[in-house]
């Protein structure tokens, strides 16, 4: 898992560490939601919290080409502000995100999968310098882009628009790719109730997550009009514990890395007009029932 | 009206000169569906099957910065699918689309609506050249753009892709824009028994309609496509009857500096740009009401409007 926590990415770890049908080899991180600094220190923070012990490298401070972008109006200063969180018992790893990523998938006997929940950087930069690791990963399922719209420019998704280059290297790299972009996103929204549901759980985990969530709604009730908030980046987790609950269609999906206006886009092409590969599962559509109680039932286990 | 005819142009422009409420003063021509010669060719041809006498002014036979960009392959060589239409009773005028445009504006300060269903080249022209004439009409309704996917390429729909700058000038003239885009017009549908229960009723305009509908569903059915799209008809539609469509204020940009989003219109759906809105653009349509409105047009022509007056009611 590459992540830049952030509250969604954090309830995507601790989706991830609490679902039987995925274990997590290793977690970066990258620059995006906060600085790299704050975006390591609170990983470590959610695996320590959780009890993991997966190794966790830093990964780049900024983006290939283009300077950071953050976000703490959405995310805080501490890029996960809510929960106080203990100091983490989890080292950070002495190898460099793309080294861990390298090693690990080296290691690996099987394909391994990849989900970024943030900007492509480390991503890109492991496609880039170990091209003969692609074939042990097996698809790379992420949070990132849109077919229709954006949120952070009206063209644009955050994570691809914090790094547009190094999201055209992963769409390009020839390794399929599940897409779960603002099209399916901006409808796995979790409410006030589902909030309090968690909080009622009572665990250590689930009043944790019901704290995230606290600070994450204000956010969007404040900027949209959605009837909830979106919980982007689980969703390339639930993905992989349950394709069955999301709708998907293929696309080629190329990354707007020029534009005065869109720069960032994730341009998908459904009908193959442009005559080039389907190279993406674009994620349009999921069941929130099913999705609100994988989330309740992962809490439930972890408590 | 700035056209391109065009077969989706060519119902735009029969229904419009068959409505009672709208008072069609001028069509000026663009090269866009096909080159600018046989649009204008088209738009006089038409007139004259509706025997209607109204100006036409040749418009621009090229966009303002790119290459030109046509469809010949949705709308025949000729534009119209090859239906035979009467030859033109008159000839165009002598000024070009863009003085017609700013003459007209000017004569009737303030209360000119321009219905754009081609590229925008004209009429980025005139306000360019004449900027006084941005106060003096009153509102441009376009088919164009899309708030989602494009159809002429992945993000961009074909007038705006045709000439994306003249578009971009458009949309900051600060005139108020009505945008319908393919997230309407794509839903504006026409099926095989759809078209099969119009030529039933024949006519001498629904008769050369229905050929040229055939050709076009012929086109779309080579995109994988089952019904065809009444792009530009929708905004006569509209005009005829504004509940047909919900619109919704957005701030809209034109891409013009893409390498894989050129022409493709951004919508602000979210109002992430904070910026203020700068058209009002269609989200929702009543495509069986549309549909009746058409049929009732087209019909009129052979004075079936009286005889069959429920067709209207809706």
């Amino acid at each position: 898992m590459d992540c830049d926590p952030g509250h969604d990415d954090a309830i995507a770890l601790v989706l991830a560490h609490a679902s039987p049908e995925i274990t997590i080899l290793a977690v970066t991180t990258s620059a995006g939601n906060q600085t790299i600094d704050k975006t390591t220190l609170n990983a470590r923070k959610v695996l320590s919290f959780l009890g993991s012990d997966v190794p966790v490298a830093r990964g780049a401070s900024k983006p290939l080409f283009r300077e950071l972008i953050t976000a703490p109006q959405v995310h805080g200063e501490s890029g996960l502000d809510g929960p106080s969180l203990p100091e983490p018992r989890l080292p950070e790893s002495p190898l460099p995100a793309v080294e861990l990523a390298a090693k690990t998938l080296r290691d690996s006997p099987v394909p391994v999968t990849l989900v970024p929940t943030g900007a492509l950087t480390n991503v890109a930069a492991l496609l880039l310098s170990h091209p003969e690791l692609k074939p042990k990963i097996g698809r790379i399922s992420l949070m990132g882009g849109s077919a229709i719209g954006g949120n952070w420019t009206a063209a644009a998704e955050f994570n691809i628009l914090v790094d547009p280059e190094a999201a055209h290297i992963v769409f390009n790299a020839g390794i399929p790719v599940t897409m779960c972009g603002l099209d399916v996103t901006h409808k796995a929204l979790v409410t006030r109730a589902d909030t309090e549901r968690f909080r009622a759980i009572g665990g250590r985990c689930s009043t944790m997550v019901a704290e995230l969530l606290d600070f994450f709604v204000k956010f969007h009730e404040a900027n949209f009009d959605f009837g909830g908030s979106p919980l982007h980046d689980p969703c390339a987790v639930a993905w992989l514990v349950d394709p069955s609950i999301f709708v998907s269609r293929k696309a080629h999906v190329d990354v707007e890395c020029r534009g005065s206006h869109t720069i960032g886009a994730t341009v998908a092409d459904f009908t193959g007009q442009s005559g080039r590969p389907m190279n993406v599962d674009v994620v349009m559509d999921l069941d929130l029932k099913r999705f609100i109680d994988m989330l309740d039932a992962a809490l439930r286990r972890l408590d | 009206m700035d056209c391109d005819p065009g077969i989706d142009d060519a119902i735009a422009i029969l229904m419009a000169l068959a409505a009672p409420e709208l008072d069609v003063i001028g069509i000026t021509t663009v090269s866009g569906n096909v080159g600018v010669d046989t649009t204008t060719r088209n738009a006089l041809s038409l007139l004259a099957l509706a025997g209607k006498r109204i100006p036409v002014a040749r418009g621009s036979d090229r966009a303002l910065v790119i290459e030109s960009r046509r469809a010949e392959s949705v709308h025949g060589a000729d534009g119209l699918g090859g239906t035979h239409l009467p030859d033109p009773a008159y000839p165009a005028e002598a000024m070009p689309a863009w003085e017609f445009i700013r003459d007209r504006a000017e004569h009737f300060a303030g209360a000119l609506e321009i219905v754009a269903i081609g590229p925008l080249s004209n009429i980025a022209m005139a306000i360019s050249a004449y900027p006084k004439i941005r106060k003096q009409i009153a509102a441009i309704h376009m088919m164009g753009g899309s708030a989602g996917l494009g159809n002429a390429t992945a993000a961009a729909e074909f007038n705006i892709y045709a000439d994306p700058h003249a578009a971009a000038a458009v949309f900051q003239s600060g005139i108020p824009i009505t945008m319908f885009g393919l997230d309407v017009t794509n839903r504006a549908t026409l099926t095989q028994s759809d078209l099969e229960s119009l030529r039933t009723m024949g006519g001498k305009v629904i008769a050369p309609c229905c050929s040229m509908l055939d050709h076009y569903l012929r086109a779309y059915r080579t995109f994988g496509r089952d019904t065809l799209a009444l792009h530009d008809p929708l905004v006569i539609a509209w005009l005829i009857d504004q509940s047909l469509v919900t619109l919704k204020p957005y701030r809209v940009d034109v891409e013009t500096d893409g390498q894989y989003t050129t022409g493709k219109t951004v919508v602000d759906v979210h109002g992430v740009t904070k910026l203020p809105p700068n058209a009002q653009v269609g989200v929702e349509l009543d495509a069986a009401g549309f549909l009746a409105l058409m049929t009732r047009l087209l019909r009129s022509y052979d004075g079936a409007e009286q005889s069959d007056a429920s067709a209207g009611q809706r």
